[in-house]
């Protein structure tokens, strides 16, 4: 036991100080409010967080998720445990798949190169993090996956991390992926595919549910397509784990020479290792690595070399457009691309001289390499991960529609806000979260300026009702929708939103609430409900069967062992 | 040889240890990285394809 701690302390040691370091000032109080990272003091367990909202449920399972785990740790903790906890569990998930025998600067190796990364910086910076709770996952499927073939029982690790793999569509896919390429075979492949079918059966069923607007904007694959980063293209910086479509959110440093450095130094090291990995390595986890990059690199690819082609299917086939953020399926290849790097660490390092001082330089060098190449996404990438303390008249407005019959309209109808209290930087409009009542905002989504269109058919109910001429009009046309209340955020850019007749809850410079008089309040189908009970307790059923197993075991143990006075 | 290698291998470590630290400090020590928000801009941009 003090043996196994004495080999893992220096692994997680150093994933937790990466973490610390990659996040820094992300840390102090408040929250992190960036592009989709919406996290709210005490986020409720909504019709939207369900999947049974009016809007294609792009927030499922993870809405649901949180509003049930924030009911025990507050929003602001949770939110620095999760981003902490998912980059430092992935590094030490990393350092397992090269086996707990490896050497110590190998398994460290492998924390900094998938702690250290392009796909961090740039999924921190789009706030995309149930993709990266599912990439700290992902080693751990893997190395779950290699415990099953190898003692031919289900760990119940897996029954755990499938469905924390699984809080976003993108998500999902990637742990479906890794679970069948690492556990497919002699009997398991049924076993493997129920489970992953639970893991993701919230926003499969919430999809087929909303399967009427679940198509996407054709013109949307062309721009969320994987992309070059500055001189490197987009099927290079692939490589490397790099290639969002977000301009905005591309590293500095991988724009320039330390992107082309970055190309060379890991491919270079990944060529080096993979003969070595080739021969150390089972066939059967050569096989599995080599699905998940295969998958993971084609699907960006695919984005890259054909988006009028994902674009077509996006428009014309349900949920297609999951895949048309060709860079978010590179998580998949972050597992071989780690453990080639390593290995080619090893190749070389036996080729190194032996005296200790020169092996402790280049060990150190190793391992701090991922850093050289990549130094902006140390304290916050840059400090662009701010906190910030949300406007009193926030918690206000919250408590004034808690009683209100009827969903909440979030004007204006612009999806994005990007307040001076959050040091201006871009976040999903947080109002309908913070005020914990069901929403509708608008889901248009801007990029350079041009609208992709959005899929909740009420917003555009709720925009013809607002075009109604009289205030009276307005308020009568969206009590017909459902609409109970409008929450306006008068900071927002653009032109005022026009008036609701109705009686005013807050008048704030930061927050206005208008309760509106008549509510044809929104009934979900019992068909919807069953649906969707049935697909959150497939979804919960795992967890459960985990926890009871464990604790069977736990007592048959303990019944095994001698009486202590024996 | 054996010297010239051992040196070669402290200097390789030791250039990327320094260049990791040098880089960190100069990328926390340079102007604040902006928002890409233009905040006169009638509604905010997801992102840029730019």
């Amino acid at each position: 036991m003090r043996r196994a701690v004495r080999r893992e302390a220096p692994v997680v040691v150093w994933a937790l100080a990466l973490a610390l370091l990659v996040l820094g000032p992300a840390l102090g109080p408040g929250f992190v409010l960036i592009r989709d990272m919406v996290w709210v003091p005490d986020l409720a367990l909504t019709g939207n967080a369900l999947g049974v909202g009016s809007g294609l449920p792009r927030a499922v399972p993870s809405d649901a998720v949180v509003a049930v785990v924030d009911a025990a740790v507050p929003g602001m903790v949770l939110q620095k445990l999760v981003l902490g906890l998912a980059l430092a569990g992935g590094g030490v998930g990393a350092a397992r798949l090269l086996g707990r025998d490896s050497p110590l600067v190998l398994r460290l190796v492998a924390v900094t190169a998938y702690q250290w990364n392009a796909l961090v910086a740039e999924r921190l910076l789009m706030g995309a993090w149930p993709v990266l709770v599912g990439y700290a996952v992902l080693p751990w499927l893997l190395v779950a996956a290699r415990s099953w073939r190898e003692r031919g029982r289900l760990p119940l690790s897996l029954l755990v991390l499938v469905p924390l793999g699984c809080l976003s569509a993108s998500a999902g896919l990637a742990t479906a992926v890794a679970v069948m390429a690492g556990s497919a075979g002699r009997g398991r492949t049924a076993r493997a595919g129920l489970l992953v079918a639970a893991g993701n059966a919230p926003w499969v069923v919430a999809g087929l549910l909303h399967a009427g607007s679940a198509t996407s904007d054709s013109a949307a694959a062309e721009v969320f397509a994987l992309r070059g980063e500055g001189s490197v293209p987009g099927p290079l910086a692939a490589l490397t784990l790099g290639g969002i479509w977000n301009t905005d959110v591309q590293p500095a440093a991988r724009t320039g020479a330390l992107g082309w450095l970055a190309l060379v130094v890991f491919v270079g090291l990944a060529v080096v290792g993979v003969r070595s990995w080739w021969r150390r390595t089972p066939a059967r986890e050569r096989t599995t690595l080599l699905v998940c990059w295969a998958v993971g690199w084609g699907t960006a690819m695919l984005t890259w070399l054909a988006p009028g082609l994902v674009g077509w299917a996006s428009e014309h086939i349900p949920g297609v457009g999951v895949v048309r953020d060709g860079a978010r399926a590179l998580v998949l290849c972050a597992p071989l691309l780690v453990v080639l790097v390593a290995e080619g660490v090893r190749v070389l390092a036996a080729k190194a001289p032996t005296e200790p001082v020169a092996r402790g330089a280049l060990a150190v060098g190793a391992v701090l390499l991922p850093i050289a190449v990549l130094p902006g996404l140390a304290l916050g990438i840059g400090h662009r991960l701010e906190p910030a303390h949300y406007p009193a008249a926030y918690e206000r407005g919250r408590d004034l529609v808690a009683d209100l019959p009827g969903d909440l309209l979030v004007l204006p109808l612009s999806s994005y806000r990007a307040p001076a209290w959050n040091h201006r930087r871009p976040v999903l409009d947080p109002i309908g979260r913070y005020l914990r009542r069901d929403y509708v905002a608008s889901d248009v989504l801007l990029v350079d300026g041009r609208p992709l269109s959005g899929e909740d058919p009420r917003v555009g109910a709720a925009a013809r009702a607002l075009a109604e001429p009289t205030p009276a009009e307005r308020a009568e046309a969206l009590g017909r929708i459902g609409i109970g209340a409008v929450a306006v955020d008068p900071t927002a850019p653009g032109d005022r939103p026009p008036e609701v007749a109705g009686r005013t809850l807050l008048d704030d410079a930061d927050l206005r609430v208008v309760a509106l008089a008549d509510v044809d309040e929104r009934e979900v189908q019992s068909g919807w409900q069953v649906a969707m009970a049935a697909a959150w307790l497939a979804f919960v059923a795992p967890v459960a069967v985990a926890v009871a197993l464990a604790v069977r075991r736990r007592r048959r143990a303990e019944g095994a062992q001698p009486f202590p006075l024996e | 040889m054996k010297i010239l290698t051992t040196f070669a291998a402290m200097v390789v470590g030791g250039a990327i240890a320094a260049g990791s630290l040098y880089g960190l400090i100069s990328s926390q020590t340079a102007a604040p990285d902006k928002s890409p928000v233009n905040v006169n801009a009638p509604q905010f941009d997801y992102g840029s394809n730019n």
